[in-house]
């Protein structure tokens, strides 16, 4: 160990002109482990070594941050942040005192200051003053928010105290839980900033304490004062860049990741007493001043206004139907649904509920989305992608579906209470793969969506609203599907609805067994066409064991090899739209691919049918808000097929929409977690290659940059003492000489070292000895003594061309080298 | 002081006396036992792992967004696992030392060789175990960087705060860097141990009651007499041996001469070492250095003086010759004793001295001292140094007591560089 580094600071210990502290701190590099190391070595005092002040200043900024996000996480979206910019100033400002005391104390005294009762009191006074706060001011916390505060006091203190070591560490501990748990209660967009600069913070707080550690016995002869910042700077710019990133704005990173959140939606249990509800319980803040938001409310004000109808969206998006110009039709259904067939389809059109498949060639819409107050219909939380029954179609001519009836003979619907909550049960609906299925729930809110129908998901279990407690407030409507019993569904009060998921893959038994179902499922349009479409559904799905996975076959089949395009349209005259669409074009909109899948199934003997609906689409989650916005867009058709009593499994055919799936597991999770980052990251690679880059040049360049910003920085100081001028000036040598790998260790003269280590031209060595004499006199010399050996302007030039003389540049070039021990 | 004042102060102290009893309270360890079982915390890596566990319940259980701070916090945690390993992986290194021999407290040059075979720099590294510090730390020297690709040479002043065999254990090369999370270390090569001898106080004086026993090559007196050369002559006194009356001389004087003679003596003894493990049971290793330093003190001292020393450690015995290797061996054979000492068998503990003659000096402490009043066969005239190490002074034997008696006493903690010479001088001059 060098004999240099044992000694104390020896001009901090004679301490005799004002001069001296600054030739100290001039001089020595590391002036704090220097009076450190004295401090620790005279012994026989029992003060505990002192921490430096760089440290502590770094526990100082971490034990603020986390303090503030604490407060951030408390406060309401859309609050002014003033208080909270207040509360941490007077925060930092009583934390400053504090330790100016506590060091102040530890100089004065031969033992370190009691401070544990202290401590132990700021938590204590944190649970007294609660119940005087409920009684005097009428104002409390909830029980986790106090425990957090006492916690939040106790990190201060120790902050505060952490010119000690111990406290330093706890303080650092404490701040890390802090935000931990402060995250569960935040909303707002900038505690992911501040969460992300605390970790930025506390990675540069990591490695210091590290480092302070190492430094104490670092090697004189290759002293390095700290490692190059960039070292921590570019992993903590990672990490912002990264949090920011994934709490900012919408991005599938949180989407994902938030559909695996458990919802209480109105099953679940729930504390009166609780700040915030967990999951999409029902102790939400009302969003009285946004109704457009969308949160599972049940005292959310009712709105009225003239909402589409499912049917004008249809017609919006896919073209009003071509009405036949002859009557006969040249496809038609079996002799046997024939009679059925034109009863239904005069109800049908009397309704506008058929839907035809030969529609016209679409044109540009003249109403833009912009022109509602909101873009979606209705709000959806819970797990995405989602299939919302509306219509289910059985019957098909060749050219339009036909509604399935609706229900007549089921069961009257009973309401249950479950957990104190009215729920509307299905009696009727037959439960046989229950077992295998898992629960799901989700929450609507209607917004611009004209319908009494309840849009549902398959295999619906279960309604609730909240108060509504009344059976006959619902009504069957199609299989499997309810409406309420009143024109529309009240706009945005929440709906609740309970079903169940089944993984197909685990029903092919269900398959083989019975391939059941009634024969309106099966009923295929007669043609000539119809050989062929046959024959294509034989070739499809030979090879494959009858139940999902020839199911699945087909219906990847169309989604690899046709082409979804919502403008494509047969001719006019077409007599068969989807034998143009399987035979001949190719391309089409969904419900052609839809009524595809539903015809070659039915022609492998499943039952189909076609429903419509909306597709809650995952790319319109929003991460703050917590829930999938539905817009007209999201109109959709699929096909499902019977499983089993009860049960219709949807079939996706269209290419780009997903069925949703029994919850995933943790690898699966992962897996999606990772994907959506790859994605984040391809989809914004121009931005993040240029940010890069950006870092890089800047990386390659920061010995440059540093260098031309501390001597603009000189340049710009203008003192008008010559000894404060020149000791600058020393100081910014000193530091291109660490840039330049030749950092000055202890006991050794600026001038001394220089010109040991960098060989200069003569004029250069005789301007820079005359610079490092007039510094030696600035740094040690009493006040008065020698004075002014120059004029204040000859000593500023002589100071320009010493830096000029000692650039960077001219470093690296006349450094001397050393050749490496082999 | 008015009177005010002086109760003011009063309260003052007394706050001040509740406050440390609080302080005491709250920080008096209940359960020592246990503390074995919560070290593992101070490590911030078991922070950062409990930290990391409770984001992913939090997460999983309350919001989601803490799962981002989970997976930073164990992108944090694999950083500062992965980087230290890396580090350290094409690197190799030597220690050396660029003397053989030293004594406690003397500084030497110490020389790390390190080779980077990896393109990447190691930061933070640490030359730990074998090299302890003279307060007490395990680590003897940091490195800040050693660049890939690069060998580098590190030199340092190494000043041995004990005896011993340097590095005491396989030294390591270690780095936590960047978070002090986790130690990876690599085994450093030794090339050149480094025998630290004991420290020794130089002594000026021989026990005057020695027995002679001359040498022609090395004396450390001369004793006048009946043997020896003839050194001159003088009258004749009562008593005188007539064989030594000088007649010639006596004749040409008309009295009784006689022939005055001296012949070189040289005083020897044997000093026995007791560095028997359970002699220092209880007063631990301080003790046994104590013993350690006075042994090497005498022996060094009167080779010096060129007296005649057999030092018994065990069942070892050094004759100390005129050569210097002799006394260079007994003091690196005292440089290896091990810090708790010998475990030495009864049977070698009773060994006999080689020559019974000479005058014998042991040396122990109050324990091994306890032991021998008990010991009937214990040798009347064996001179005991005993180094006293229990504070409890009803526990300690009393001088005088049993056929034992202490020559010379000395506290474990005392200064021997100051007490060593006094009591050493006084007790040749008395004894």
């Amino acid at each position: 160990m060098s004999p240099d580094r044992d000694k104390p600071n020896a001009s901090t210990a004679a301490g005799h002109s004002p001069s001296w502290p600054l030739a100290a701190a001039t001089l020595s590099p590391k002036p704090g482990v220097a009076k450190q190391t004295a401090l620790h070595r005279a012994g026989g005092s029992h003060r505990p070594p002192l921490a430096a002040i760089r440290l502590q200043g770094l526990t100082f900024a971490l034990a603020l941050l986390a303090a503030t996000a604490f407060e951030l996480a408390q406060f309401d979206r859309g609050s002014s942040l003033f208080p909270i910019a207040g509360s941490a100033a007077i925060e930092a400002a009583v934390m400053l005192a504090a330790a100016w005391c506590f060091r102040r104390a530890n100089h004065l005294r031969v033992d370190a200051p009691i401070i544990s009762p202290i401590l132990i009191a700021v938590v204590v006074l944190t649970f007294v003053w609660e119940p005087f706060s409920r009684w005097m001011f009428d104002a409390g916390k909830p029980f986790e928010l106090l425990v957090m505060t006492a916690m939040r006091n106790l990190m201060l203190g120790l902050a505060a105290a952490a010119c000690w070591r111990r406290h330093e560490h706890l303080a650092g501990i404490l701040s890390m839980f802090l935000v931990l748990f402060s995250s569960t209660l935040a909303s707002e967009p900038a505690f992911h900033v501040l969460v992300a600069v605390y970790v930025a913070v506390g990675v540069w707080w990591l490695a210091a304490m590290h480092w302070e550690k190492v430094r104490v016995c670092l090697l004189a002869t290759h002293a390095t004062a700290v490692p190059r910042p960039w070292l921590i700077l570019v992993p903590a710019l990672a990490v912002i860049v990264v949090v920011g990133a994934a709490g900012w704005g919408r991005n599938r990173v949180l989407s994902v990741a938030a559909g695996i959140l458990p919802s209480s939606g109105g099953d679940g249990s729930c504390d009166p007493f609780a700040a915030q509800g967990v999951g999409d319980g029902d102790a939400l803040v009302a969003g009285t001043d946004h109704i457009q938001s969308f949160a599972p409310i049940e005292d959310a004000p009712f709105r009225a206004s003239d909402e589409p109808s499912l049917y004008d969206l249809f017609n919006d998006l896919y073209e009003k139907p071509i009405v036949p110009k002859r009557v006969e039709r040249a496809i038609a259904l079996p002799p046997e649904f024939a009679g059925a067939a034109e009863t239904r389809m005069a109800n049908s059109e009397q309704a506008g509920r058929e839907f035809s498949t030969l529609r016209r060639r679409g044109r540009k819409r003249e109403q833009s989305i912009g022109d509602l107050r909101s873009a979606a219909l209705f709000y959806v939380a819970g797990r995405t992608p989602l299939h919302l029954r509306m219509e289910l179609y059985d019957l098909f001519d060749g050219v339009q579906w036909l509604p399935e009836p609706d229900e007549e003979r089921a069961l009257p619907l009973t309401m249950n209470r479950i957990g104190k909550r009215p729920w509307l049960v299905f009696p009727s609906i037959a439960r046989a793969l229950d077992s295998i299925a898992t629960r799901e729930t989700h929450a609507l809110k209607v917004v611009n969506l004209d319908t009494s129908r309840i849009p549902s998901p398959a295999q619906l279990r279960g309604v609730h609203i909240d108060l509504v407690d009344d059976a006959t407030m619902f009504r069957w409507s199609q299989q499997g599907m309810v409406s309420m019993t009143r024109e529309r569904l009240p706009p945005s009060v929440p709906i609740h609805l309970a079903s169940v998921v089944v993984d197909p893959r685990r029903v092919d038994r269900e398959f083989t067994a019975w391939a059941g179902g009634e024969r309106r499922f099966q009923a295929l349009p007669a043609g000539r066409q119809m050989v062929e479409i046959e024959k294509l559904a034989r070739a499809w799905g030979a090879g494959h064991k009858r139940g999902w996975s020839q199911i699945e076959a087909i219906a990847g089949r169309l989604r690899e090899s046709y082409v979804l395009d919502r403008d494509a349209r047969p001719p006019e005259d077409c007599e068969f739209p989807l034998a143009d669409f399987l035979l001949e074009s190719r391309r089409g909109p969904d419900y052609q691919f839809a009524t595809a899948a539903a015809v070659l199934l039915r022609a492998l003997g499943y039952s189909t049918r076609v429903v419509s609906g909306f597709y809650v689409d995952p790319q319109n989650y929003d991460a703050r808000r917590r829930h999938t916005s539905v817009h007209r867009e999201n109109v959709h058709f699929w096909a499902e097929v019977f499983v089993s009593a009860g049960t219709w499994q949807t079939v996706e055919a269209s290419p780009g929409y997903e069925v949703l799936g029994p919850p995933p597991g943790l690898v699966e999770r992962l897996a999606a977690a990772g994907m959506a980052t790859w994605l984040f990251a391809a989809n914004h690679a121009a931005l993040l290659v240029c940010g890069l880059a950006v870092v890089a040049i800047l990386l390659v360049n920061r010995i440059a940059l540093a260098d031309r910003v501390q001597t603009i920085a000189w340049r710009l100081r203008d003192r008008g003492d010559s000894r404060q001028s020149l000791l600058s000036a020393l100081r910014v040598v000193d530091r291109r000489l660490r840039w330049a790998g030749l950092a000055r260790p202890h006991g050794h003269t600026p001038a001394g070292w220089f010109f040991q280590r960098v060989d200069l031209e003569r004029d250069a060595g005789v301007t820079l000895s005359r610079f490092f004499e007039l510094a030696d006199w600035a740094a040690f010399a009493p006040d008065g003594a020698g004075a002014a050996l120059e004029s204040p302007a000859a000593l500023r030039g002589l100071c320009d061309s010493a830096l000029r003389l000692a650039s960077m540049q001219r470093l690296c070039i006349h450094r001397v080298r050393e050749c490496p021990i082999r | 002081m008015s009177q005010n004042q002086i109760t003011l102060t009063g309260r003052q102290a007394a706050g001040q006396s509740l406050l440390v009893r609080i302080a005491a309270a709250l920080h008096y360890d209940f359960c020592p036992w246990a503390n074995r079982w919560v070290y593992w915390l101070k490590n911030p890596l078991w922070s950062l792992v409990l930290a990391t566990v409770t984001a992913i319940i939090c997460g999983i259980c309350i919001n989601t967004n803490v799962l981002i701070l989970a997976g930073v916090l164990a992108g944090i945690l694999a950083l500062g696992v992965v980087w230290p390993w890396l580090s350290l992986r094409g690197v190799c290194c030597e220690l050396s030392f660029d003397e053989l021999r030293t004594r406690e407290r003397h500084p030497v040059i110490a020389c790390l060789k390190v080779h980077n075979r990896c393109p990447w720099p190691a930061w933070g590294l640490l030359l730990e175990r074998g090299l302890p510090s003279s307060d007490g730390g395990t680590a003897s020297i940091a490195l800040a960087r050693v660049a890939g690709w690069t060998s580098c040479e590190f030199t340092w002043e190494f000043v041995p705060a004990r005896r011993g065999v340097y590095p005491l254990e396989p030294p390591e090369l270690a780095t936590r860097f960047p978070f002090g999370l986790f130690r990876a270390a690599i085994r450093a090569g030794v090339g050149r141990e480094l025998i630290v001898w004991p420290r020794t106080v130089p002594l000026e004086s021989l026990p005057d009651t020695v027995e002679i026993d001359p040498r022609d090559e090395r004396h450390s007196d001369r004793h006048a007499g009946d043997a020896g050369e003839v050194l001159g002559t003088r009258a004749f006194r009562q008593g005188d041996s007539l064989r030594r009356v000088h007649w010639m001389q006596s004749a040409r004087h008309q009295r009784l001469i006689v022939c005055e003679r001296q012949a070189p003596a040289s005083c020897a003894l044997s000093l026995s070492v007791d560095l028997d493990a359970s002699s220092y049971a209880d007063s631990g290793a301080e003790s046994l250095e104590q013993v350690i330093r006075i042994a090497a003190s005498v022996c060094e001292s009167l080779h010096r003086l060129h007296a005649d020393v057999e030092c018994r450690i065990g069942h070892e015995s050094f004759l100390l010759s005129q050569s210097g290797g002799s006394l260079r061996r007994l003091m690196d054979h005292l440089a290896r004793v091990p810090q708790t000492g010998y475990k030495i068998e009864s049977a070698a503990k009773s060994a006999p001295c080689r020559i019974r003659s000479r005058l014998m000096i042991s040396l122990t402490t109050d324990a091994g001292l306890a032991r021998r009043i008990g010991q009937p066969h214990s040798n009347l005239h064996e001179r005991l140094i005993v180094v006293q190490s229990r504070r409890d002074i009803a526990a300690q034997p009393r001088a005088g007591e049993g056929c034992c008696r202490p020559w010379i006493e000395f506290d474990a903690a005392c200064d021997l560089a100051a007490e060593l010479p006094v009591r050493w001088r006084r007790a040749c001059r008395v004894a």
